[in-house]
């Protein structure tokens, strides 16, 4: 075929057209990737470096930027990507503002997804639960640990018609949980009776003892 | 632990049950005398539930036990809500009734199937499935069908999280309960031909009960969820006087409690169910109960039982779902948070795949004050035990020493009960 250029993404080969760049490639080739394009103007200019590719003399490059070449060959999933991929994240999520129970994005978050598929934690639950904002469970009175807990379930239980009661385990970054706690006192829940839920399924936890005191210092 | 030592260990552990048991015989005066042991570890749920919340406390019991969670989570939310009085409506209740019976069902498949091997000549489940694979297919098969209806009307299998005290939380439709019915009209037929094609086969172990009573649910109807307890003797109690009915003691070498009624070992489960209705099972499945020569004053025939009453059930169910199904209207779903501040006691008796089951709660300002659960398998352990020496004497008596041999009769006894071990101490 004339006029196209061929590369090989995880040894697939794919044509694309010149001057579009690997990510096109990768995207034809049906190969899921990790980016935050979708973002739109969030992080423009290969800033997120969540796509990065491996190059066969193992130099990593953004895929959202690299141009197509004839020959060239990128590998998606190597562990020095995957590494890598997940130290961004981990900084990106530090530098996230958490309130997962009032985000619009709820219950359709790209982070979470991403950070569920490169085993990060520290998300709650809330992010996956299909719930919108309004039909929140603890609106109507019901005292969910949703907002505490870190998601990877898909929120199975706040989607079939119960509640969350925290058995995956504590979020354990402090300015969430306390963010959080707010949240449930301005929904006039008593803190105390939401570290007694928290106590059935994190009794053995470490972070159990620090949480008790951010419950208390609130 | 004075007087253990000296018994000679049968079993350290017999395989195919839920837990940690062992069974040990002594000679004295000659004739063996057997201890049952449930080395299980207590997990002591009963003092956990102290000053809790009323509405955590299903979400606790129904931990005590992951094959019968649903039974441990329907018991106490029936007892508190009872205490509580709050009253759920007539169509809740009639979903939970079925959400139990669906329990049984799947629970009952699972064991026949562990426990086929003792019936079918055997050494174990691994060479059954060896030798056929296409029996043990079919039963997996069932499972699967079975469970799949729980998602449909429970959330899930092993502890649920959508009903609670008060609380009916996932929105249960007309679509869903007519699912149910077509998937256990699908099992029914074949478990039909599955019980067809075991009763040819089926070798049986001749025994009889040294005592024959028992204790179920009492219904007017098949035994699922009552207010009373009904004994083989006639005598139905309100099942707030159940302490008067079954009297527990320790025993010194056993982490579970024997259970007696009028002093005598009593049993409980799908054999005293079967007997307890036995008129509407043989109107509703009569040709299978003869084809299996069911002899329901032969413990070993427990097993036979829960496959009759899996049957049974199944066909009952898929009838049930459907007239639920027309009723539901715009379907089931349904909370009320405001009763959950109130004080009472009361109990329920809920029948647990294993036999009758029963939770006891006091509340006070909507936490628990004290809570007993008195579970089928601690009702059974004394029984267990009596039936297992008079089963080694008869085969002693018989002519049967080798030790192996007795080994091999003993965990099949033991086995046709379907001891669950953790809810035994619980």
């Amino acid at each position: 075929m004339k006029g196209k250029v061929r590369i090989k993404v995880n040894g697939i080969e794919v044509e694309v057209d010149p001057g579009s760049v690997v990510l096109d490639a990768i995207k034809q080739a049906g190969i899921p990737m990790h980016s935050l394009c979708q973002a739109g103007e969030l992080y423009k200019g290969a800033s997120c470096r969540l796509c990065l590719v491996e190059l066969p003399n193992g130099k990593l490059v953004p895929a959202c930027a690299y141009p197509v070449s004839n020959g060239l060959e990128v590998y998606t999933r190597t562990p020095k990507t995957l590494k890598t991929r997940r130290t961004t994240l981990e900084l990106l999520l530090a530098y996230h503002r958490i309130e997962c129970w009032i985000c619009k994005r709820k219950g359709d978050c790209i982070l979470v997804k991403m950070a569920n598929d490169l085993r990060l934690e520290g998300i709650p639950v809330c992010a996956e639960c299909p719930l919108h904002p309004d039909e929140c469970l603890l609106n109507k009175g019901i005292l969910c640990l949703g907002l505490l807990t870190v998601a990877g379930c898909d929120a199975e239980c706040p989607r079939t018609g119960g509640r969350c009661w925290g058995c995956r385990g504590p979020i354990t970054r402090e300015d969430v949980v306390v963010r959080a706690l707010r949240r449930y006192r301005e929904l006039g829940f008593e803190l105390k009776e939401v570290a007694e839920i928290a106590e059935i399924f994190w009794s053995a936890h470490p972070f159990l003892e620090k949480f008790k005191l951010l419950v208390e210092g609130i | 632990m004075a007087g253990v030592e000296d018994f000679i260990r049968l079993y350290e552990e017999v395989p195919g049950v839920a837990g940690h048991i062992d069974v040990r015989i002594k000679e004295v005066e000659g004739r063996y005398r057997v201890q049952i042991n449930i080395t299980q570890s207590p997990r002591f749920f009963e003092i956990s539930l102290k000053n809790r919340k009323v509405d955590e406390v299903p979400i606790v019991t129904a931990r005590i036990c992951g094959v019968c969670s649903m039974a441990h989570l329907l018991g106490s939310i029936i007892a508190l809500e009872k205490a509580l009085g709050i009253d759920m409506g007539e169509k809740v209740m009639k979903l939970r009734k079925m959400i139990e019976v669906v329990g049984i069902i799947q629970n009952n498949f699972v064991h026949v199937l562990v426990a086929l091997p003792d019936y079918l000549g055997y050494r174990n489940l691994i060479e059954l499935a060896k030798a056929e694979p296409a029996i043990v297919k079919k039963f997996l098969k069932i499972n699967a069908e079975v469970l799949k209806v729980y998602g449909n009307i429970a959330g899930r299998f092993t502890h649920t999280h959508v009903i609670d005290v008060a609380y009916q939380g996932k929105l249960v439709t007309r679509y869903d309960l007519e699912k149910a019915s077509k998937i256990l009209a699908s099992v029914g037929k074949e478990a039909e031909s599955l019980v067809s094609e075991l009763a040819s086969r089926w070798r049986d172990i001749e025994f009889e009960d040294p005592v024959h009573s028992y204790l179920t649910v009492g219904t007017p109807d098949y035994p699922i969820i009552g207010d009373e307890i009904a004994t083989s003797e006639g005598e139905v109690a309100d099942v707030m006087r159940y302490k008067e009915v079954i009297h527990e003691e320790e025993v010194e070498y056993s982490n579970a409690k024997h259970c007696t009624y009028r002093g005598k070992p009593f049993f409980v489960g799908s054999r005293a169910r079967v007997l307890r209705n036995h008129s509407d099972v043989s109107k509703e499945v009569g040709d299978y109960l003869s084809q299996l020569r069911l002899n329901l004053s032969n413990p070993f025939d427990n097993v036979k039982a829960q496959l009759i009453e899996a049957l049974y059930l199944t066909l009952v169910a898929e009838r049930e779902f459907a007239d639920l199904a027309s009723a539901v209207g715009s379907g089931i779903r349904l909370y009320d948070l405001s009763k959950l501040k109130g004080s009472g006691e009361a109990a329920s008796a809920v029948e647990a795949p294993r036999g009758l089951l029963i939770h006891h709660y006091s509340v006070r300002n909507g936490r628990v004050v004290a809570a007993n659960i008195i579970t089928p398998t601690a009702m059974n352990s004394k029984h267990m035990e009596v039936c297992c020496e008079a089963l080694i004497n008869k085969l002693r008596s018989e002519g049967v020493s080798r030790l192996d041999d007795l080994r091999a009769y003993a965990a099949a006894l033991v086995r046709s009960y379907d001891p669950c071990l953790p809810c035994a101490v619980h």
